[in-house]
């Protein structure tokens, strides 16, 4: 008896790093969208018969559906040959294949259409390649790691035993990879549900998801209350079907690799390298637009983004872009970083779902929806922050926080918990314990989870959007708003911006997942 | 060796990245005495456009970007009377119907300048008009000519079979030139005749995309697409020559035109927004925003034509930009009352 107590109090006591993160949700995420609901919504049932509201919804859920099972199918395909087969140029690979999920849609969409024959633009094609490429890495990270762990003796013993090639795959290997095809298919659904970039620039007049409904709605047709309402009822149906679909969070794990002695197969290395390639073909189309003018190849507009040549256009305040973007990367950084982690370490040692729950929010919410909620939420003293600079970065961390609890899981789960036990016992206090043991053996977490807040921070866009000033623009700002204007050295600038922001977001990935491996 | 140079790195970028905040941080609440003025993403006037403003009045003014025009507008409409700034720049005719609904403005006119006559109505006593452009039917001249092709003149031509798939155009529900463009043929065409206009353009090929950017970057035939007519503004070729690459000589041939008679005309206001605690302030600055001073820098850096009549047009304006006799006009008020049912009916042909 008294010992229950005693556990139920301590479960409670283990609960308690999970309140900043909460918080941060709350903040920046949960009570902007409440107060947009209260103070806009009436008649919520009505907007479901306005035009075009049945077709968004309807359209988010069977495109989304469409582009999950592409993207498990073709992910699935370098997914097994880096797990079972040696080859050469693996992290090169992975690096490829993992970089896309990190870069802003703007970026992605300015490639696309660079590289899309005409005929394709503004198709649901379009769209859908464009989903796969934005989330094969999430199949990726999910699975590889699994499917590596799988024992080969075990897959030789059912060869022995008389099991076909097919056999074997679909009784051996299937059900050990399953939960985690599962727990990504979960979360590239929902990825692609809620796709707003992606959609509004490839999406033509034929496409709209409900996410872009709400920005039409909001901004183009004045119908605050209709987009309050989609908002809303879209983020509740995210958190409860991502709760329903996965019964543990899904996790997005850091690649190891470990030295391999499988035999090489040149067809595999064939197959994924072909595969790397096509992932690369939007990049260097958007590199080479950057090169492109109307008569030629040149280095103009590089030039002109680093000031080493005069021209007309706007000042591209290049320096003030990248020391905000990187300003807003780190703040936010240091704010989602331990509070994800935080959130994770009750995952990992409980069985308790809500947290995580709670956290996976911010993915479910429209940015228009945000951006406008902060605004009517903080405006009266003395919480009028409307201005400050900070904002943008703790909105940045609501964003990145869902992100950050997947990656750093299966991180922490392979952290042996016996150690600190163990340390407990030769007599070292509870700070001892964390800084001397836990620490060390966390820093890989630590090392993810900065990657992915990183990225996720010098992307964003969306909400930004509504809180700059003009002394805080950021790098994706920067680059829409000099491909909003004509002429030859505008395009080229602005590509060249993308291609920066793309050369930071994948550099700083890089380094950190190969800190983190080493 | 390759993980103590990453971890250095590391180190380097987050110092850096620590001591710009810590630096940036300390500039907040020591000047009272500043203005926020709120505007689109794209308003970008030269660095120190309000310098002889500070100088006259000793007021700093800070620009707040807020999205879009419509986003701006949104939000500005959910915190009325308690807003983000003192004066709003850029809410449009397409928008301004909305923005009065909603309360957003406290009405000032500025008379500190003499405004051009045509456009001195158009803020139903409630706003000050700043700006003005025309969007129009661009065309690639040299992409038309190796058609052999002359170019187009009316709205006419542009459902003639021998322009069959040359037009690319924005979305009217969701961009601002696209919405103008379905504007300029309710005016032609009257509240009867558009809808059938439209179907004979769908009928002869028109391409529909979301944005300007698209349109204008991905399928016109100067950026590598395959359309030589595209949507865009009167103001884009000086565009094209200002910003060409390599350089052209100011006065060299723009590479595209405008097709004069595809016009409509969009004014741009400013306002002083209700709620702010600098009503007079507020009122200067806007003062400000059509002084000959600030109106001479809008052309060559926002593309947009002065509504201060003492101000003279850049070179470039002069040489490459049209004289846009007879666009099409509407009411902001007309505008409101049709727009939802002009809009979805275009949505249902040309989806």
């Amino acid at each position: 008896m008294g010992r229950g107590m005693a556990r139920h109090h301590f479960v409670i006591g283990r609960r308690l790093p999970t309140i900043p993160g909460l918080l941060l949700v709350a903040v920046a995420t949960l009570v902007p969208l409440v107060v947009l609901v209260v103070e806009t919504v009436d008649d919520p049932r009505s907007v479901w018969s306005r035009p075009g509201v049945a077709d968004a919804a309807w359209f988010s859920v069977w495109q989304g559906l469409l582009s999950t099972s592409l993207t498990v199918a073709i992910g699935l395909v370098p997914t097994w040959i880096l797990a079972r087969r040696r080859v050469r140029g693996r992290r090169f690979l992975l690096a490829v294949f993992t970089v896309p999920f990190v870069l802003p849609t703007v970026v992605v969409g300015a490639a696309f259409l660079a590289v899309l024959p005409t005929s394709l633009d503004r198709s649901l094609l379009a769209i859908l390649t464009a989903h796969v490429f934005f989330n094969v890495s999430v199949v990726l990270r999910t699975v590889l790691p699994v499917w590596r762990a799988i024992d080969d003796d075990l897959l030789s013993a059912a060869r022995t035993l008389g099991a076909t090639p097919l056999g074997v795959a679909r009784r051996v290997v299937w059900p050990l990879i399953r939960p985690a095809v599962w727990s990504a298919s979960a979360l590239v659904f929902v990825m692609s549900a809620t796709s707003y970039g992606v959609v509004r620039v490839l999406g033509g007049s034929h496409w709209a998801t409900i996410d872009v409904e709400v920005y039409r709605r909001a901004v183009v047709l004045g119908d605050l209350s209709g987009a309050a309402t989609l908002a809303a009822t879209q983020a509740v149906i995210v958190v409860v079907a991502m709760a329903a679909w996965s019964r543990r969070p899904i996790e997005m794990m850091r690649i190891e690799s470990r030295p391999d002695r499988r035999p090489r197969r040149l067809g595999a290395e064939f197959v994924v390298w072909s595969l790397a390639a096509l992932f690369a073909v939007p990049i260097v189309a958007l590199v080479a637009t950057s090169l492109r003018s109307v008569d030629g190849w040149t280095l103009d507009g590089w030039r002109v983004l680093f000031g080493l040549v005069e021209s007309r256009l706007p000042e591209v305040r290049l320096a003030d872009a990248v020391r905000n973007s990187l300003r807003f990367a780190s703040v936010a950084a240091i704010v989602a970083v331990p509070c994800g982690v935080a959130i994770a370490r009750v995952a990992v040692r409980s069985t308790a779902r809500w947290a995580w729950v709670v956290a996976d929010l911010p993915i479910g919410v429209s940015a228009v929806a945000v951006g406008l909620g902060i605004v009517v939420t903080y405006d009266v003293d003395p919480i009028d922050v409307r201005g400050s600079w900070w904002l943008i970065p703790i909105v940045h961390a609501s964003v990145a926080l869902p992100f950050v609890v997947r990656s750093v899981i299966p991180l922490l789960r392979s952290v042996p918990t016996g150690l600190s036990d163990a340390a407990a016992t030769l007599g070292a206090g509870p700070w001892q314990r964390w800084r001397r043991v836990e620490l060390p053996l966390m820093r890989p977490a630590l090392a993810t989870a900065t990657a992915f807040s990183v990225a996720m921070s010098l992307g964003e866009f969306g909400a930004t959007s509504f809180l700059t000033r003009r002394d805080s623009t950021t790098l994706p700002i920067v680059v829409e708003a000099l491909l909003s204007r004509p002429g030859s050295l505008s395009v080229m600038t602005g590509s060249a911006a993308a291609v920066l922001l793309l050369v930071i977001t994948s550099s700083l990935v890089v380094l950190v997942d190969r800190r983190a491996e080493s | 060796m390759n993980r103590a140079i990453a971890e250095k790195l590391s180190l380097a970028v987050l110092a850096a990245a620590l001591v710009t905040t810590a630096c940036g941080s300390s500039d907040d609440d020591s000047t009272p005495e500043r203005l926020v003025l709120v505007a689109y993403d794209s308003f970008t006037p030269p660095d120190g456009a309000f310098d002889a403003f500070t100088a006259a009045t000793g007021i700093d003014v800070e620009i707040a970007l807020g999205g879009d025009a419509g986003e701006v507008v949104a939000k500005a409409g959910l915190t009325a009377g308690n807003p983000e700034g003192d004066v709003l720049w850029g809410v449009d005719n397409t928008l301004l119907s909305r923005a009065i609904d909603e309360k957003i403005f406290d009405p000032y006119v500025s008379d500190a300048h003499p405004l051009r006559d045509e456009l001195l109505d158009t803020g139903s006593g409630v706003v000050t008009p700043v700006d003005f452009g025309d969007v129009c039917i661009n065309i690639d001249d040299a992409a038309l000519d190796a058609l052999g092709l002359e170019p187009p003149t009316t709205l006419d031509d542009l459902i003639d079979p021998r322009y069959r798939d040359l037009l690319v155009v924005s979305n009217a529900s969701t961009s601002s030139p696209g919405l103008a463009f379905l504007l300029a043929t309710v005016v032609r065409y009257g509240e009867n005749g558009w809808a059938d206009y439209w179907r004979a353009l769908v009928e002869n090929g028109v391409l529909v995309v979301t944005g300007w950017s698209d349109a204008y970057y991905s399928a016109f035939s100067r950026y590598g697409g395959d359309r030589p007519l595209v949507l865009s503004y009167a103001s884009s070729p000086p565009a094209e020559v200002l910003f060409a690459d390599p350089p052209l000589p100011d006065d060299a041939p723009a590479p595209t035109s405008v097709m004069v008679d595809s016009c409509f005309r969009q004014v741009e206001f400013a306002g002083v927004l209700r709620g702010t605690d600098y009503v007079e302030a507020a009122r200067t600055l806007v003062d400000y925003l059509v002084s000959d001073e600030f109106q001479r820098m809008l052309p060559e850096s926002i593309f947009v034509y002065p509504s201060n009549e003492t101000t003279e047009l850049p070179e470039s304006f002069r040489l490459h930009s049209p004289v846009v006799e007879n666009p099409a006009t509407m009411s902001s008020d007309v505008i409101a009352a049709g727009r939802p049912t002009w809009v979805e009916e275009w949505l249902a042909i040309t989806s």
